[in-house]
């Protein structure tokens, strides 16, 4: 290529979510040739992933979408040709207008509002809300949401490793450091760091994937069954090993407050707060009056009449359910192995060590445990991503130096962590709320739900949207049971394809097509597009300004790194000038709708501009990058001019020793027995018993002890002797990037990619030699067809398939029809979700034979 | 005299394949043509086993076969080291992808569309400097170098696992790397004499 001519501009990457690196485009005569990372980017190192260097070939997709369009056909379905018609803008309008105007005026939550664009949450959800709509967030099934519960731990949204002053790393069912998790770059670099200092890498987890073929030790274990052996881990470190930090359990968790027969704290009379025993004094007094040292963790004692005991006796008898040798046949994990890699972790920890950071003597716990979605995305979950999570709490390391660092979520750097009246830590005035998901503590009031999340039946999740797809897919009368006595008549859907990325496409495709009106912003063509009434052609990131690039809770590499906020810019100019920027074209839909002044209102609330300078007039029309400036300048400081002037694409700030790592810091204690979800059970009872629906909506989980229970995949079934689970793989991110041509020929280097890694043993007892063509027929009636990659490296009940393979749009290239489709091979069905925050059992059972 | 050289650290390296993006972008190579790829093997038997990823390009050989044994001249090597490749006098030989033990001459049989029957915009770009019916390969990005950077893969690499600098410089990193690692080429008994050395 002839350099002459070309020109540098300065963005952020968007390949994937996460949005954390800064990347410098060279720009040809209008055409991106090439984006490369940009050396001054200090939060990235100034490196780049292999998905965000492949950038160029998307902008110019033969699929793109470059005007306005609209069905012809009014049948719908998955590979069912729309038989488009090219519309002008007004034309669309005038189909668009008259609609949203309908179902405003005679019930605005007909409208469901599908996203998963992160520099838009904060203008995504103030227009859904001023519009009186509701809320479905993509990534369904792929991301792993319902981890994110947990980290009320680190109060925050998510977390990663200090890998700076770690020495051990445990990636359950994660991969995080191998270009997949929340900060790809940054930590790939981190995490080589580590391992070049010594840090010892272990992974559980049924495939050995990218992450534990690497690992200093890989674990296998059957997919499900994790949780049983993360409450063998505490069993082991507190029972047998006493490999817990003593002081952080009794001081900084709610460990010692007493615990009546009726599962619920015991109170003091006078003041209402949680009591200890002081073993000092021989008398039960309120937390906040008990020094550490005193504090009873075990022993039984009376109080006004009634035996009570701290919550962490009951938990130490309780857990002594789960020795190795009840839990070694559960997960297939060796009793030996067991004890090994528990007592490794536990003893990396170092418990009682401290490190000299800036000057300060600080509490040191070099070993943290990062878990991923497979084992927290089941039936009972909730239980499992506390009960694998909670083991960084168990040894102390929660946001301290060597240990698991929580994210800042607030734009302003500020974390502002305070407690509630029992002690309880809470999350600081966080940012993260306003775009939709809710901190988990403490329990919101059930009530009947209003939204097709089911939201208000899981008062103590961070979100509950995957119940959005199943109640669109009950038939009318089951989904009116739980209240919902209104379709849902206008769907729009950005930046998400929830067609594919929930379950069976065949099967969401007709839950979709029950939706009178779907009106889809889209850069090219998937099966969410196909299922549409109206496309409206949509910027691609690299054509895009997003002022906030970042996403709404992480601002920062955690530890000593600095502070960050990206800049989006456009490398380039859309190749069509009917392609804009959907927030505004959401902008001019709520003016023509009428109801611009609610989407401002509800703007300069959530983004708490009211009061300021920046502060939205209602009647006025601003531009998107007009609305992003406004929030910028009012939470951190800095304007698109300061951005442009100054040609930089990202605006740090040093972090202080107590924003680095506020564990040492902050207020509060931590959950680690679950008093308020048994205490909300009762309220949550009496809904579900008024709505009905107490015979699907069972409680049993809302229990102040965790424990592991079996998903609905742990037994085989009619000869679905083996279990079907997906994985991620750095190439790839969500179903877009199996569009990119460059991302597919890459893909195809590695037979794990689109192959179907299987046990050699299994294949062998099958006849299946590598690269055999075979079926993988699933408990659901559903299969797709695969080539074998037979392989040693896979738990010999598993087969797998990386990502979203096996794309099905009508209007695809043939060579994108890559490797299997996994969702194809799932169902969306109740039983297979956890009640307490919609996660979906992230394995299958199924049946592998030659086609 | 500088003699460019490389080191390529097996324990930071991820198997990402960030670098082989990175080559393919900065270079432009057509749909098929790779200046470079990871080679992954996997190793023992269940539970005990693993996955190994090494990646291969141009060693830049001291002894390079294709230099010696290319009919039509095609491959030579430069006072820096650099074995580089005049296309223009290639006519297809192809002797050079027999006798590379590393597989690292890739020969472009056609340059056609990634994806469907046009090329997008970029390929027009990238392409321009191709012909169909020759040999091409890694040049450690001679044109970055030109430029005083490093190469395409060096520079993007997430967990920093390439160094380049000058062999003959011993206080450069890739000499310290050498020295402190033991690095050693791939398959040295070949007796090419390669250039890029390996860390593990």
């Amino acid at each position: 290529m002839n350099d002459a001519g070309i020109t540098h501009v300065k963005s952020v990457c968007n390949m994937c979510q996460c949005a954390d690196t800064g990347i410098i485009g060279h720009v040809k005569d209008g055409v991106l040739v090439k984006v490369e990372g940009d050396p001054e980017c200090t939060p990235t190192f100034g490196r780049q992933c292999v998905k965000g260097l492949s950038a160029p070939f998307v902008p110019y997709n033969a699929n793109r979408v470059l005007k306005p369009r609209k069905r012809t056909n009014p049948e719908k379905g998955v590979g069912v040709d729309p038989k488009w018609q090219e519309i002008t803008w007004e034309e669309a309008f005038d189909i668009i207008v008259p609609e949203l105007k309908r179902v405003r005026e005679q019930n605005p939550l007909g409208l469901m509002f599908n996203f998963f664009d992160y520099p838009t949450y904060q203008f995504a959800v103030p227009w859904a809300i001023g519009f009186g709509g509701q809320l479905y967030f993509g990534g369904a099934t792929w991301c792993g949401w319902y981890h994110n519960t947990a980290y009320q731990y680190h109060l925050s949204f998510f977390r990663e490793a200090d890998y700076a002053n770690t020495n051990y790393i445990l990636l359950w069912g994660a991969q995080a450091g191998h270009i997949v998790d929340a900060l790809p770059v940054h930590s790939a670099k981190s995490m080589a760091d580590a391992r070049a200092r010594g840090a010892k890498v272990v992974v559980i987890d049924p495939v050995m994937t990218p992450a534990a073929s690497l690992a200093d030790e890989w674990v296998p274990i059957r997919p499900g069954t994790d949780s049983a052996l993360a409450l063998c881990f505490w069993n082991l470190l507190i029972n047998e090993y006493e490999l817990y930090d003593v002081d952080f359990i009794k001081g900084k968790t709610n460990g010692p407050y007493l615990i009546g027969p009726d599962e619920l704290y015991v109170r003091d009379p006078e003041t209402n707060k949680p009591l200890i025993w002081d073993a000092t004094a021989g008398t039960a007094k309120p937390f906040n009056e008990v020094k550490v040292a005193d504090t009873a963790l075990d022993g039984e004692y009376e109080f006004n009449g009634v035996t009570v005991r701290p919550a962490f006796s009951l938990m130490k008898e309780h857990l002594k359910t789960y020795s190795p040798e009840y839990v070694s046949p559960i997960t297939t994990v060796p009793v030996d192995t067991i004890r090994r890699v528990c007592r490794d972790f536990g003893e990396a920890a170092r418990i009682g060590s401290t490190i000299r950071i800036q000057g300060e003597e600080l509490p040191w716990r070099p070993a943290v445990l990062l878990s991923g979605r497979g084992p927290t995305n089941h039936r009972h979950s909730q239980h499992g991503v506390f009960a694998i999570e909670g083991l960084n709490a168990l040894i102390g390391n929660l946001n301290m130096p060597g240990g698991t660092l929580g994210f800042s979520t607030n734009y302003e750097r500020r974390w502002g962590c305070t407690e509630d009246a029992d002690g309880i830590a809470l999350s600081p005035n966080s940012t993260y709320w306003h775009f939709g998901a809710m901190d988990t503590y403490p329990a919101r009031e059930p009530k009947k739900p209003a939204w097709y999340t089911l939201f208000d039946l899981c008062p103590v999740a961070t979100y509950s949207d995957n119940f959005f797809p199943m109640m669109q897919a009950l038939p009318e009368e089951e989904r009116k049971r739980f209240g919902l006595d209104y379709d849902v008549e206008f769907f729009i859907v950005t930046h998400s394809n929830p067609t594919i990325a929930y379950v069976s496409p065949h099967e969401m495709a007709e839950a979709y097509r029950k939706i009178k009106f779907t009106l889809v912003f889209a850069t090219e063509l998937n099966e969410t597009v196909e299922m549409a009434d109206v496309v409206l052609p949509n910027a691609h990131w690299t054509e895009r300004h997003d002022p906030m690039a970042n996403p709404p809770f992480k601002f920062e590499a955690v530890g000593e790194h600095d502070w960050y906020w990206f800049y989006r810019r456009p490398m380039i100019d859309p190749p069509h000038p009917d392609i804009k920027h959907w927030c505004d074209t959401m902008i001019e839909l709520a003016d023509r709708a009428g109801f611009l002044n609610d989407v401002n209102m509800l703007y300069n609330i959530l983004n708490e501009l009211n009061g300021s300078e920046q502060q939205l007039d209602l009647d006025k029309r601003y531009s998107w990058v007009e609305m992003c400036d406004a929030v910028m300048q009012n939470r951190y400081g800095v304007s698109v001019d300061w951005y442009e002037q100054n040609q930089t694409q990202v605006f740090t700030q040093e972090k202080s020793l107590q924003e680095a790592f506020p564990g040492p810091f902050v207020p509060g204690r931590y959950n680690i027995y679950f008093e308020y979800w048994k205490r909300v059970r009762p309220d949550l009872e009496r809904v579900v018993q008024e709505l009905g629906i107490d015979d699907v909506w069972d409680l049993d989980d809302y229990t102040g002890l965790l424990d592991w229970k079996p998903c609905p995949s742990y037994e085989p079934k009619d000869g679905h002797d083996l279990f079907a689970v997906n994985y991620k793989v750095a190439c790839h991110t969500f179903s877009h990037s199996y569009l990119n041509p460059l991302q597919l020929e890459i893909g195809h280097t590695y037979p794990w990619i689109y192959g179907l890694p299987i046990h050699t043993r299994t294949a062998a007892e099958r006849g299946i030699k590598d690269g055999d063509e075979v079926w993988v027929e699933s408990e659901f009636g559903y299969r797709v067809k695969a080539k074998a990659h037979v392989t040693e490296g896979i738990h010999p009940e598993v087969v797998g398939t990386a990502g979203f393979g096996g794309r099905l749009t009508h209007g695809e290239k043939k060579g994108r029809l890559v490797g299997p489709n996994w969702n194809s091979l799932i169902s969306t069905k109740l039983d297979r979700m956890d009640k307490m925050n919609s996660s979906l059992d992230a394995c299958v059972r199924v049946k592998v034979y030659k086609a | 005299m500088t003699k460019w050289g490389m080191t390529i650290d097996l324990k930071r390296c991820i198997g990402c394949q960030s670098c082989t993006m990175a080559c393919k972008t900065h270079n432009g190579t057509p749909a098929g043509i790779f200046f470079r790829r990871v080679v992954e093997k996997e190793f023992g038997t269940y539970p005990n086993v693993r996955r190994t990823y090494t990646p291969v390009n141009c060693m830049h050989c001291d002894d390079a076969p294709c230099v010696a044994n290319c009919p039509a001249g095609v491959f030579s090597k430069r006072d820096d080291g650099i074995v580089e490749y005049d296309a223009g006098k290639c006519y297809g030989a192809r002797v050079c992808r027999m006798v590379c033990p590393y597989n690292a001459v890739s020969f472009i049989e056609k340059i056609e569309p990634y994806d469907g029957e046009a090329f997008i915009p970029p390929e027009k770009y990238w392409y321009e400097k191709y012909e169909a019916g020759t040999a091409v390969k890694c040049t450690f990005c001679a044109d970055r170098l030109a430029d005083g950077l490093k190469p395409a893969c060096v520079k993007t690499c997430p967990t920093e696992a390439m160094a380049f600098g000058d062999l003959e410089d011993p206080e450069s990193d890739v000499s310290r790397l050498i020295r402190k690692r033991g690095g050693q080429p791939l398959h040295p008994e070949l007796g090419t004499k390669p250039n890029v050395y390996y860390l593990s």
